[in-house]
């Protein structure tokens, strides 16, 4: 044990592997920041251009560019209500709105405390925790994760909307969306309507920057005079030792993150959403209602999304299953340097894991020097005036629904979601359920019909279908949610 | 929205968005089943249409508890008055940007539309209007197309991004 805390840290002193993780935190601080630029795309890109490095070198930069790229994800969900990746969204609920309060830095700064302590926690868990969570996550079975999807969405139904039903309609039209293009089994078109660019499926960046960014700029720029303008940041900071009182209760929230990290296709978005739900029930006196600039609610979403890094790493490591996309992308740099990550991994190549460990460990120090004095200089451009901000922002939505597959057509499904999301917003329908939706719909999909095939043959079907006890558990969170959220019962809670 | 009347239609626009969904369900109902009955020999299990007929139900249950919440008072939050002429004019410009680039090139579309946003929006600076199109635009194509490769749409008429190639690249 203390050779392998050696061999970790041993890494610190080789300039050369530090330079490699702090040029890929750099790199990972603008993706994440300018919006639709994401980790994923980021991390492929990388691999192309670490095609002839050694694998250390790669895997440094990568593991710099995903534990940096998903905290400032939240620069732009603060500053500019654009998340920057998925797993950002939540950060906006309560990040946003403290920005428009004037107090941007302060919403960074626990971005910024709140991602370190959750990806410190992933990474160490990652080193300790290995083995024994991969093979709980091996239990789940396809019902499992079609129920653990489902339960994300009545959760997030739930927490974002001011009416459940509002939030479930929000879901529902979600996963109508992920359905567009060919179906996963048998390559058939599916809701595609003859229109052959919709065959590749509807972009989430193109959505993202829709719902949030195009969305945000019509709402803005719609609203009365003086309205939506943004206050001027006020210097006073509050003091660290009050931000970082959050930190025993952001474990717990890291906690989650890394549980759902480590279950394959689940990822950050419903870790950070779960995170927030958990936050809603055991605080109970938050800094300002949550939705309305509550700094927990910052806590509890980038603990956990940060915290699904060590979390994703876990299977794909030890199983070689990756827990999101970033990790699907760093599978390939594993199999480009000829390395097989499995459950032999850890035995033939301790070196190669000590390395991503030690390479996650100095992301963190990056992550919280460039957060706390780059993002802040960032944070200034929230100070102009809205005139000339946000043709700014529309114009950089423009070029990130572009960029991500160099189509005009997801342009123009950027500025549809733009128009359906400002529409929402009007309405009072909450955005968040569709996005988390869309991200999760396909995944959900496959799982359903997969767990309906493998059941069909069996004698009871019931049985074969929701007979487990990790089954049976997660319907019984999703049916308590369900029943919670009935008129008659809220108003016998209430009493 | 007013006291609530038995069986009187007193919060309409709910009452129309959930006819609106269920038109929508009972559309992708007929659409999964006329679709599924297509792929011949095909099991349900395996269906493509399976997933879009359980959630269109789950659609069509939801659109039935919104018609009836048009019978009770609204539960969406009163939004202040919006400005719809400024809301308007940005999709214009928006869409204009859309079908610029693909004629005029990225760069040039790009400040063309910050320049008429910019005037539409009030700002009268004549510094602010003559750089801030310029000088975003070409930051955007040096990050997106030298720095990232991003192949963002050109045409001859963009004489931005020549100046720009000529000078820097």
């Amino acid at each position: 044990m203390i050779d392998a805390i050696l061999d970790v840290f041993a890494y610190f002193l080789n300039a050369r592997f530090v330079l490699m993780v702090f040029s890929g935190a750099v790199a990972g601080l603008m993706v994440g920041a300018i919006p639709g630029l994401s980790v994923s795309m980021a991390t492929a890109l990388l691999v192309s251009v670490t095609y002839t490095w050694a694998a250390q070198d790669a895997l440094a930069m990568v593991m710099g560019v995903y534990v940096v790229g998903v905290f400032s994800g939240a620069l732009s969900a603060i500053l500019l209500n654009i998340p920057g990746a998925p797993s950002s969204v939540v950060t906006t609920l309560d990040g946003y709105p403290l920005a428009r309060q004037g107090r941007a830095r302060d919403a960074l700064r626990y971005a910024t405390w709140y991602s370190l302590i959750g990806s410190l926690f992933g990474i160490l868990m990652l080193w300790v925790l290995a083995r024994p969570i991969s093979s709980f996550a091996l239990r789940f079975q396809p019902m499992d994760y079609f129920l653990l999807a489902l339960f994300g969405l009545t959760m997030v139904g739930a927490l974002t909307a001011h009416s459940f039903k509002r939030g479930l309609i929000s879901a529902c039209l979600g996963l109508v969306v992920s359905m567009v293009g060919l179906d996963s089994v048998l390559g058939t078109p599916r809701l595609t309507f003859g229109i052959k660019e919709l065959a590749a499926g509807i972009g989430i960046v193109p959505v993202l920057i829709g719902l949030f960014g195009f969305s945000e700029v019509l709402f803005v720029l719609g609203g009365q005079e003086g309205e939506g303008e943004i206050a001027r940041m006020t210097k006073s900071l509050v003091k660290t030792r009050d931000l970082l009182k959050h930190w025993l209760v952001s474990l717990y929230f890291s906690a989650i993150g890394l549980l759902v990290g480590a279950l394959p296709g689940a990822g950050a978005p419903v870790a950070s959403f779960l995170a927030y739900g958990s936050a809603k029930k055991l605080i109970k006196n938050p800094s300002a209602p949550f939705g309305e600039g509550a700094a927990e609610g910052i806590v509890a979403s980038e603990s956990a999304n940060n915290a699904c890094i060590g979390g994703a790493l876990i299977p794909m490591l030890t199983l070689a299953i990756p827990g999101d996309a970033v990790t699907a992308i760093m599978l390939s740099v594993f199999y480009v340097h000829g390395l097989r990550p499995g459950p032999m991994f850890l035995r033939q190549s301790p070196q190669l894991f000590h390395s991503i460990i030690a390479a996650g460990l100095l992301s963190c120090v990056f992550l919280l020097l460039l957060g706390l004095l780059i993002a802040p200089r960032i944070a200034r451009l929230i100070t102009l005036p809205r005139r000339v901000l946000m043709p700014l922002v529309a114009a950089l939505c423009v070029v990130g629904a572009f960029a991500g597959n160099n189509r005009l057509f997801d342009v123009g499904i950027m500025l549809v979601f733009g128009v359906l999301g400002f529409i929402m917003r009007r309405r009072d329908y909450p955005v968040a359920p569709m996005t988390l939706a869309i991200v999760l719909g396909g995944m959900m999909d496959d799982h359903f019909r997969r767990a309906v095939s493998l059941a069909r043959p069996e004698d009871n079907f019931l049985l074969a279908m929701f007979g487990r006890p990790i089954t049976l558990a997660l319907m019984a969170l999703i049916i308590f949610v369900l029943i919670t959220k009935l008129p008659w019962v809220r108003q016998k809670m209430k009493r | 929205m007013g006291k609530t009347k038995q069986g009187r239609l007193i919060n309409k626009a709910s009452f129309i968005e959930g006819c609106l969904f269920l038109l929508a369900a009972v559309l992708l109902i007929w659409h999964a089943l006329h679709q599924h009955a297509s792929l011949k020999g095909v099991d349900w299990a395996l269906s493509p249409y399976l997933f879009p007929l359980l959630v269109s139900l789950c659609l069509l249950i939801l659109s039935v508890f919104f018609i009836l919440e048009g019978f009770q008072p609204s539960e969406a939050r009163m939004k202040p008055p919006l400005r719809w002429p400024l809301v308007l004019i940005t999709l214009i410009c928006a869409l204009a940007y859309f079908f610029l680039m693909q004629v005029a090139g990225f760069v040039l579309a790009t400040a063309c539309f910050l320049l008429a946003m910019l005037l539409f929006l009030g700002e009268r600076r004549a510094l602010v209007l003559l750089l801030l199109p310029m000088l975003f635009s070409s930051a955007l194509y040096f990050l997106f197309a030298r720095l990232l490769h991003v192949l963002l749409p050109t045409s001859p008429m963009d004489f931005l991004r020549q100046a720009l190639d000529l000078l820097f690249f």
